[in-house]
């Protein structure tokens, strides 16, 4: 069904594209490591939100994200977090008259790194969601 | 007639006395009834349900909560409540907010087991002084300055009662200090302080649900073991540990075939087997999606994108958290006397609770297992959810792509011989003789 030997997604993209977005994993975005005709392929969707940018951009930005999750993919990425929490409770009686006060904090804060070098990525294509807002592309590289 | 007529008064008199009386009549009436309809108002938070839920799962097990079981292993309970009501906006993020308080008060309350630091202090003073009369030695005549003093004072209420004070006010600033005739203090202050780090502790029953009046309670149930933290120092410092293996569980087709609704009650990290018999890490994101009618799929994008990174983090939290906690509670009562038989009654109840989970780094290769999307069953709120998983297996097929994608055509091998001294050549000579 496909070429093997040349890109994957030359031939028959469409139908190639329609099976990215049917897979769970891969519709709205993520990374996958599938076997296409018993050669193993990783393939990457990343979304990007369309807002303003023009398709070159879109372009731009999308293989970049999916650099980045592919890296993540493979290298693994470096989490960061803290978390504070902060709980009071005063009562005060003077006399009659009784005072409370309650005071609720909490603060967290999560941060995703991810670095590396990687190559051989081939771009795969793109789709537009219905509501065209996000776009999606794909790119893919044949494991050996 | 008279005696008639006092016999006829008592005869009614004792009638209507033993129809009052009459036991059935005093059942039925509305008094008594009011107390028979009284029924105990004691509400059941989740937090009851789980504890009753978890000590009847655990007994057959032969294990306890809040103990450190024969096999090593503990289980926690703690819980939170939501700061934003449920039929509110702000909801989801809110019940994320108190999972984790949750979740930072069992590890807090695991600490504990292993020892916390406490100091305290406590005291009271007493005072009774009952005068009665002058003193004679006391009275002196007053000096120039006391006099010039009293002309100011009453000149300064002149020009604030010019200025549009009230007379009460006046009085009140003017009112003499009382004399105390008791006197009784009382304070006492407890500080506990825990700090440590918690490895291994992941998420084995979730219980939730609104008790009406804006109250909202998440509840929780942590489990800490020896292999769960075997494993998350296999995770962390990605040693070649050989990592149990017990009987097979199909946890991840389970996750996959479960609906929406059931996975909004699947939060933080779970720790179970996979199809191959080997230990796998769950980790469970999720977050509201805030629409607003278009561009609805980029909503949802962020969404997940902000799921994603919750349940990695998830995982990270299972596997090492540096927690810092402190606890103190201060009480203090004062009551005073005076000699114009008035009290006065002062007390302060102060309790503080701080927790930190220090700021720290680990690298993750995680894949993602599933995504979702439902409404929340109370709040009707739209969510999202993703699931990630940390497997032995995946960690090492991801370095077998990483070693694939670097590798390097090889480098001609280099001949390893001895130089050998140099032989004589042939001269060669160079030049034109044009250039002479």
């Amino acid at each position: 069904m496909f070429n093997i030997n040349g890109d994957l997604f030359s031939q028959n993209s469409e139908e190639v594209k329609q099976e990215v977005k049917s897979n769970p994993s891969l519709k709205d975005g993520g990374v996958a490591f599938i076997d296409m005709n018993s050669i193993p392929c990783l393939i990457v969707v990343s979304n990007v939100i369309v807002g303003t940018k023009s398709i070159p951009q879109l372009q731009r930005i999308g293989k970049v994200k999916a650099d980045r999750d592919a890296l993540a993919f493979i290298n693994g990425e470096e989490i960061t977090s803290s978390i504070k929490s902060f709980i009071s409770e005063e009562t005060i009686v003077e006399n009659r008259e009784t005072s409370y006060k309650s005071v609720d904090y909490y603060e967290e804060t999560i941060l995703s790194n991810v670095t590396g070098f990687i190559n051989g990525m081939t771009p795969g294509g793109y789709w537009f969601s219905e509501d065209k807002s996000v776009y999606y592309y794909i790119s893919y590289k044949l494991i050996k | 007639m008279k005696k008639n007529s006092i016999v006829l008064i008592g005869l009614v008199f004792l009638m209507k006395l033993s129809m009052a009386q009459s036991p059935s009549e005093l059942a039925n009436s509305s008094a008594v009834k009011e107390t028979q309809d009284v029924s105990a108002d004691v509400v059941k938070f989740p937090e009851d349900a789980l504890t009753d839920k978890m000590t009847t799962l655990l007994l057959k097990r032969g294990k306890s909560l809040n103990i450190i079981n024969q096999d090593g292993s503990i289980y926690v309970i703690a819980s939170a409540t939501t700061t934003r009501p449920s039929n509110m906006s702000g909801f989801v993020f809110s019940r994320n907010v108190a999972y984790n308080i949750a979740e930072l008060t069992a590890k807090m309350n695991l600490l504990r087991l292993a020892g916390e630091q406490i100091t305290s202090g406590r005291g009271f003073t007493m005072l009774e002084d009952i005068i009665e009369g002058e003193d004679p030695d006391v009275s002196k005549t007053a000096s120039m300055l006391q006099k010039a003093g009293k002309v100011i004072d009453k000149s300064l209420d002149k020009a604030l009662s010019y200025l549009g004070v009230s007379d009460k006010e006046i009085g009140d600033m003017n009112e003499d200090e009382k004399k105390v005739i008791f006197t009784q203090t009382y304070n006492e202050t407890v500080k506990s302080l825990v700090a440590g780090m918690v490895k291994g502790c992941a998420t084995v029953w979730v219980a939730e649900g609104e008790l009406g009046g804006d109250d909202y309670q998440v509840s929780i149930c942590m489990k800490y073991s020896p292999e769960f933290q075997s494993l998350a120092s296999l995770i962390k410092n990605n040693t070649q540990y050989q990592v149990p293996v017990s009987k097979v569980q199909n946890s991840i087709a389970k996750i996959e075939g479960y609906s929406a609704e059931k996975m909004v009650g699947k939060l933080g990290a779970k720790v179970t087997f996979n199809s191959k018999g080997e230990m796998i890490v769950f980790g469970f994101g999720q977050q509201e999606v805030k629409t607003t009618g278009s561009r609805a799929s980029a909503a949802y994008s962020r969404a997940y994108s902000k799921a994603r990174l919750r349940a990695v983090n998830n995982i990270k939290n299972f596997v090492a958290e540096d927690i810092v906690a402190e606890e103190s509670i201060t009480d203090v009562e004062k009551i005073r006397e005076y000699s114009d038989s008035t009290k006065a009654y002062y007390s302060r109840q102060s309790w503080e609770q701080a927790v930190k989970s220090k700021s720290s780094t680990l690298n993750l290769s995680t894949f993602e297992v599933r995504r979702w999307k439902s409404v929340h069953p109370i709040s009707k709120q739209n969510m999202v959810g993703v699931v990630v998983a940390w497997t032995l297996s995946h960690k090492q097929d991801a370095d077998k792509i990483k070693e694939s994608m670097d590798s390097n055509p090889t480098s001609p091998s280099k001949t390893n011989t001895t130089r050998k001294q140099t032989t004589k050549s042939t001269i060669i000579m160079s030049g034109e003789e044009e250039d002479l």
